[in-house]
């Protein structure tokens, strides 16, 4: 494998055309997942069946680069055969890692393959050493990705006191739950964003107009109220505008999108291994931009360089097309 | 697996105008052919279409008089004209390019909700699933639509290029000396002004002479690519 | 309906207070628990938010020590959500007490190194793997995550070798927590500088759709559920499918008179079938006010559904 410049890359992959074109944009590592509720981007026509995986891996292998699938979701009683079977066929395709939340599969996973790297998921929201020692004793994770609720001081404090590698959310949709415990979406649409995969789902979202205005709803509850020439957004629940003592507003979070392209210096001072950019829902187009321009700054920043002021080409893909540093910067909570 | 880095152009405005001059007919015959050709060279995304659930996707070209009627579910897509009556799950409305974007993966499914660009109503999920179903392979419309031509697809290809080019290029030059006018002089033509700075006044006049000629020449393109019988193979 | 005579009634439980009342007043409620409440276990501590802990921590040993006096079961409930020193030094604090803990978070059960724990309703305990892994690790008890529906709370319940298996049954349903305080952002203030907000809303502040319509409630970090969770009706197929302890999430109602221990007690009166479901729900619904009964979850629906007695299950 061709070790990663600067920092890991880690590209999201919702199809194998979106595979193929992370690894041709300069991805380190791709991530993907199989074609069920084992991963938490289970949305119609996405993601790999197992000859499609094997296609995939090959191709990244071929080129010095990685292939992690996620099997991050919680499987319902009942249902584990399905996710230990995505564990099975993922140590058996050659992925070159796991990235699980579930405690019943990283234990099972763990016992079962222990050869095969485990990344500890965002959907198990482990924010602090105690929490990430203990995936890390237990199952022996090797590296954990962070919740998208800490500050970069707060990273680099982190990363000092355990013993795996870190990555990061450096760009795309902005959670503002943690992940892994929220049933916002389940609450109103009943399917569950921790055991099917899938918030918002589209079957749930419908669109209307009301006079001038557009009305998005997800199920039987309006989550937004759209005046013409207003930037729009999916009615995902932490998304919406709500009345809060009598006032209309975005009262979670604006429509906007994390991008962490300013602060790249500090997220690799501060110890973190890999930069995660999220989107597997996203497409080629989307895949295509924000990975081959953080390629770009990352050749640059490796080669001492400083990085290029951010592009408005990846401004125009952040959701709302409003960019945010999240909770990197205080402020945020 | 194929390399998806490069993004090819489809000349959407050359086929828009091919589009308006075709007969509803040849249109149909057209559109299920163009179809077809998809189905033979993109065989397993073809069969993922298939498997998709059923729905009436119709999509209307806010700038074409005509609308299509994608129907899924139930065996292989089939793409028709569709009559004004047409019952249909799911519509998607927007200008003929920002369709062929969508097609050829240049829009994703976000970007799809956030943009103004494009109007769905009904079944979303039907339309998400068919946007992220495409998206699994690339599909080089152009190609597609050259094929059309049998023996004669590689040299209507090449013209469809070259012309499409053109009409893009003079837009595109339009639309930067418009620019610098409107840089060079705030006011607009027709607004008094004090007397323009010593340095611009000169290019100010050969910028507008520019301009009109610009303007012409694109109107007798535009004309020329109307009358050709783009197409017609079908 | 035999059959489920044989087993013992099914215990109440009176879950951790959520919301920031004034400590006097969260005091004075835990001795009227104490001295009037048909409850056998009562869970105290702060789940939401750590600045809220120094408020209640001087009345915490008369509370513990009158409830323990009533007989009463007691457990201190931990954070759901720990990132700061702070938060880890309380954790790691209680975890070297001789308190029973409930664990919200896995943070809590690396802390307890061994020692036996509830594993509460915050951890992410949807399947068999899970279950066993968590009882393995030391836990007696396993309070389920309220979005699991009927079929699964019977998988797990019939599983669990402890036999103690508890489900929320009353009051506002936790549906996410966050980094972020949404109370203060309601009220224009910085959750660093926040004043104590949210004492202001001791039952939730409402957070409506566009249209007027509820729909949650926010409560400092954590966002519930508007409607309130009342499952009556459900209480016999529960006790027949193995769940043992029954959760009343502490409320107040929309206008503050809400009285838990009636609350209490009509909940006892159905566990032990001296009450019709249908009696104690019409009494429920006038305490209760005009905010929607909800039980969605548990039939394998939308959280937010009521599905009424004798419905689609």
């Amino acid at each position: 494998m061709n070790p990663p410049r600067y920092l890991e890359l880690v590209c999201p992959a919702g199809t194998p055309a979106a595979l193929s074109t992370a690894v041709d944009a300069g991805a380190d590592t791709v991530y993907c997942g199989f074609r069920d509720a084992t991963n938490a981007r289970n949305y119609p026509g996405l993601n790999f069946d197992p000859i499609e995986m094997r296609e995939g891996i090959a191709y990244a292998h071929a080129r010095g680069r990685r292939v992690l699938i996620a099997v991050n979701t919680f499987p319902r009683a009942g249902e584990t055969a399905l996710w230990h079977d995505a564990v099975d066929r993922a140590a058996a395709l050659g992925a070159d890692a796991v990235i699980l939340a579930d405690l019943g599969v990283l234990d099972y996973a763990a016992r079962r393959h222990p050869g095969l790297r485990r990344h500890l998921s965002v959907q198990a929201a482990a924010a602090n050493p105690l929490a990430i020692n203990f995936y890390h004793r237990r199952f022996g994770i090797s590296r954990v990705v962070l919740p998208r609720v800490l500050a970069v001081s707060e990273v680099a404090a982190l990363v000092g006191a355990i013993s795996v590698e870190t990555e990061v959310f450096a760009f795309g949709s902005l959670g503002t739950m943690v992940e892994g415990r929220c049933y916002l979406s389940s609450y109103i649409t009943g399917r569950s964003p921790s055991c099917d995969g899938v918030c918002a789902p589209a079957e749930h979202v419908s669109y209307r107009e009301e006079g001038d205005d557009l009305l998005a709803s997800l199920g039987d509850a309006v989550m937004n109220r759209f005046a013409p020439g207003e930037p729009r957004s999916y009615p995902t629940p932490c998304k919406g505008r709500f009345v809060t003592l009598g006032t209309p507003s975005y009262l979670f979070e604006e429509p906007v999108g994390l991008n962490a392209t300013a602060i790249l210096p500090e997220l690799k001072a501060a110890g973190v291994t890999a930069l995660k950019i999220e989107g597997r829902q996203r497409g080629r187009a989307y895949v295509a931009e924000v990975v081959r321009t953080f390629r770009t700054i990352l050749d640059q920043l490796a080669d001492g360089r400083p990085a290029p002021p951010v592009s408005a080409s990846l401004l125009a893909l952040t959701e709302g097309g409003q960019q945010t540093f999240g909770a990197y910067r205080p402020g945020w909570r | 697996m194929e390399p998806g880095g490069e993004q090819r152009s489809f000349p959407a405005g050359l086929a828009r105008a091919a589009i308006w001059a075709l007969p509803p007919p040849a249109l149909q015959a057209g559109a299920s052919a163009l179809l077809r050709g998809i189905g033979r060279r993109h065989p397993r995304l073809f069969r993922d279409l298939a498997s998709l659930p059923p729905a009436r996707i119709l999509i209307a070209p806010t700038d074409l008089p005509h609308r299509f009627l994608l129907t899924l579910g139930g065996g292989p897509p089939r793409l028709s004209l569709a009559a004004a009556t047409e019952s249909f799950t799911a519509s998607l409305k927007g200008r003929f390019a920002a369709l062929i974007d969508l097609l050829e993966g240049r829009l994703d499914g976000d970007t799809l909700f956030f943009s103004r660009a494009l109007t769905l109503t009904g079944d979303t999920a039907a339309v998400v699933g068919l946007r992220n179903t495409l998206d699994r392979e690339t599909i080089d419309l152009l190609s597609e639509a050259a094929a059309l031509f049998g023996p004669f697809a590689a040299p209507a290809r090449a013209a469809a290029r070259r012309l499409e080019r053109l009409v893009d290029l003079a837009h595109r030059r339009i639309v930067l000396l418009h620019a610098a006018l409107h840089a060079a002089d705030p006011q607009g033509r027709s607004a008094p002004h004090p007397t323009p700075h010593p340095a611009t006044a000169p290019d100010l006049s050969r910028l507008r002479t520019d301009l009109d000629r610009l303007a012409g020449r694109l109107a007798a393109l535009e004309g020329k690519e109307r009358r050709r019988p783009h197409g017609k193979a079908a | 309906m035999n059959a489920m005579t044989a087993l013992p009634p099914a215990r109440l439980t009176l879950g951790p207070l959520l919301f920031h009342w004034p400590a006097a007043e969260r005091r004075d409620f835990y001795f009227r628990i104490a001295d009037e409440a048909d409850i056998e276990c009562v869970y105290l501590g702060e789940v939401v938010c750590a600045k809220r802990i120094p408020f209640f921590a001087p009345h915490l040993p008369a509370v513990l020590e009158r409830l323990r006096n009533a007989g009463k079961e007691t457990i201190i409930s931990t954070l759901a959500l720990i990132t700061s020193e702070h938060e880890l030094a309380e954790i790691t604090e209680l975890a070297a007490g001789g308190l029973t803990v409930e664990a919200n978070d896995v943070t809590a059960i690396e802390a307890l190194a061994g020692r036996p724990f509830v594993s509460g309703p915050l951890i992410n305990l949807f399947n068999e793997g899970t279950l066993d892994y968590l009882v393995h690790q030391g836990a007696f008890r396993v309070a389920l995550p309220v979005e699991l529906s009927a079929a699964a709370i019977a998988t797990l319940a019939a599983r669990n070798p402890t036999g103690e298996t508890e489900v929320q049954v009353f009051g506002r349903q936790s549906l996410a927590i966050s980094m972020r305080c949404y109370h203060a952002r309601a009220y224009g203030l910085h959750k660093d500088a926040c004043q104590f907000i949210c004492e202001r809303d001791p039952d939730g502040l409402p957070a409506d759709q566009i249209d007027g319509r509820g729909l949650l409630s926010v409560n400092g970090t954590q966002t519930l559920s508007h409607g309130y969770l009342v499952l009556l009706s459900e209480l016999p197929a529960l006790r027949q499918a193995g769940v043992s302890h029954l959760r009343l999430s502490p409320q107040r109602g929309a206008d503050g008179g809400m009285d838990m221990v009636r609350i209490a007690a009509l909940f006892r009166a159905v566990a032990s079938e001296s009450l019709e479901p249908a009696a104690a729900e019409a009494e429920l619904r006038t305490l209760i006010g005009s905010t929607p009964l909800i039980n969605g979850y548990l039939h394998g629906r939308a959280g937010m559904a009521w599905v009424p007695a004798g419905g689609n299950t």
